[in-house]
């Protein structure tokens, strides 16, 4: 499976930002659009990360030693 | 005496006893209670162990010892007999103690206890948190154990996108402590996850020695890697889980509390996107009322001054009104292909807030100035192709165009 370009706490931090930017206001529309845009990409990534990535399990093949070496 | 028998020195006989006990006997576990304990320079461990037929000498160093001895405890040793070099004594060289016994293993674990809280180890402020979103998780833990196939369980239940590595160890008996501080050293060293959870089931004090151990204590507390422990069932306690920077109260509640529940975070997700489309919607019929109110001044400039500069205030306010709108045109195009990419997760939500988009358009074309036109206010036209603003731009003779809402007037200019 392909590695995602950032975390997905990254991605989650980064829509968090923008939703907390829209809601103190004060934004003019050339840079809400965009950021707009970024939120709902973010926000569909995620989504889908969540309904599609799975878990995976590894076992350590070393041996871990149970006796004090002399 | 026989000529074939094998002739030593003393040195070469002790030492060929040691490597022959060492590879044919091997480490042992025995059990039998402790006599004679003490401790010599404060570095060597010595005691007896016995039953009632018999007595072992036993050697070990105190660094080693992790755990309260007393004289009358029952004990259970993992150990390699050994002669000593020097003195060519015979004794059991110790690896691992374990004790038997309720008594025995409460008073260990009281005195521990203290001991360790003495030295601040279960205090609040050590504690770390554990990262909001974990993407590795170490699990120590014993392969076949109930508790490893909880904690997995819950992990793909609660959250997806994780790599757990799994280190295998022994969770009770003999040497236990050690592999589980080997699997401390290797998430440490080697093999660097964002949260370690340790953990098993439930048992009786001898079961759970092990958490209860100073060693598994110590790699707890000294992991730099923020570590989960639960152990067993809500009642049981381990010193490990004091020393945890999470303290679960059993294997899936330790997975539980390392990783956060996708239906949660799905539906924070669908609640910020909606939120950022309400606000959005705020932005642009602020900016609507606003070109409404720009426009609404601009028209009444035009009438105040209808003599003079009329024609030129009309260009540059339809030159206002085409940019205006070409700005929200494409705003409007590229929020249209977010909201039908997003409509899943929006649902009906979107529709309404792309109406309003397509109402504000509809608006802001129903009061552009170009309009004018079809009023009866004209734009006239140099024949150099220039809009005529002032009479100096003209001269007698030239020809000129008047572009009226549904067509162009072409005219000579006799008089100026």
């Amino acid at each position: 499976m392909a590695e995602s370009k950032q975390s997905f706490g990254k991605q989650f931090s980064e829509l968090e930002k923008i939703v907390e930017e829209f809601e103190e206001g004060n934004i003019d529309l050339e840079a809400s659009l965009e950021k707009f845009e970024k939120a709902l990409t973010l926000a569909s990534e995620l989504q889908k990360r969540l309904k599609t990535v799975e878990n995976k399990v590894e076992t350590i093949k070393k041996k871990f030693k149970d006796v004090i070496d002399e | 005496m026989k000529t074939d028998t094998k002739f030593y020195t003393v040195s070469e006989f002790v030492q060929f006893l040691r490597g022959f006990l060492a590879t044919n006997v091997g480490p042992v576990s025995i059990q039998g209670e402790v006599t004679g304990f003490r401790v010599s320079n404060d570095r060597f461990v010595w005691f007896d162990i016995k039953d009632e037929g018999s007595v072992l000498n036993c050697f070990m160093l105190k660094n080693e010892l992790m755990t309260v001895l007393e004289d009358g405890m029952e004990i259970k040793i993992l150990a390699t007999p050994q002669l000593f070099a020097k003195s060519g004594k015979f004794h059991m060289r110790i690896h691992a103690v374990e004790l038997i016994g309720e008594g025995a293993l409460q008073k260990a674990y009281e005195q521990l206890k203290q001991k360790l809280n003495a030295e601040g180890l279960f205090a609040e402020e050590r504690k770390r948190s554990i990262p909001r979103f974990p993407e590795t998780i170490g699990l120590i833990t014993s392969s076949d154990a109930a508790a490893y196939t909880d904690v997995v369980r819950i992990l793909n239940n609660r959250w997806s996108g994780l790599r757990i590595v799994h280190a295998p160890v022994k969770v009770q008996g003999l040497g236990a402590p050690n592999t589980i501080v080997s699997a401390f050293s290797y998430f440490n060293t080697q093999e660097n996850v964002d949260v370690i959870i340790l953990t098993r089931g439930g048992g009786s004090l001898e079961d759970l020695q092990a958490f209860n151990s100073e060693e598994v204590a110590r790699a707890v507390a000294g992991s730099a890697i923020p570590v989960i422990c639960g152990v067993g069932h809500e009642r049981d306690v381990s010193l490990a889980e004091f020393v945890a920077d999470v303290r679960a109260s059993t294997p899936s509640n330790a997975a539980e509390r390392a990783v956060p529940d996708k239906k949660e975070i799905a539906y924070r997700i669908s609640r910020m996107a909606r939120s950022v489309v309400g606000d959005l919607d705020t932005v642009v019929s602020r900016l609507q009322s606003d070109t409404v109110s720009l426009l609404a001044r601009g028209q009444s400039r035009i009438e105040e001054k209808m003599q003079g500069g009329f024609v030129r205030v009309n260009a540059s306010i339809s030159r206002i009104a085409t940019y205006i709108e070409g700005r929200v045109a494409r705003g409007t195009m590229r929020i249209e292909n977010h909201v039908r990419a997003l409509e899943e997760v929006l649902q009906g939500n979107i529709r309404r807030h792309n109406d309003n988009l397509h109402a504000s358009i509809r608006l802001l074309k129903n009061i552009n100035p170009t309009n004018l036109l079809k009023r009866g206010y004209a734009l006239a036209w140099s024949s150099k192709g220039r809009l005529i603003t002032s009479v100096k731009d003209v001269t007698v003779g030239e020809s000129m165009r008047t572009q009226l809402a549904d067509g162009d007037i072409e005219s000579t200019i006799t008089k100026r």
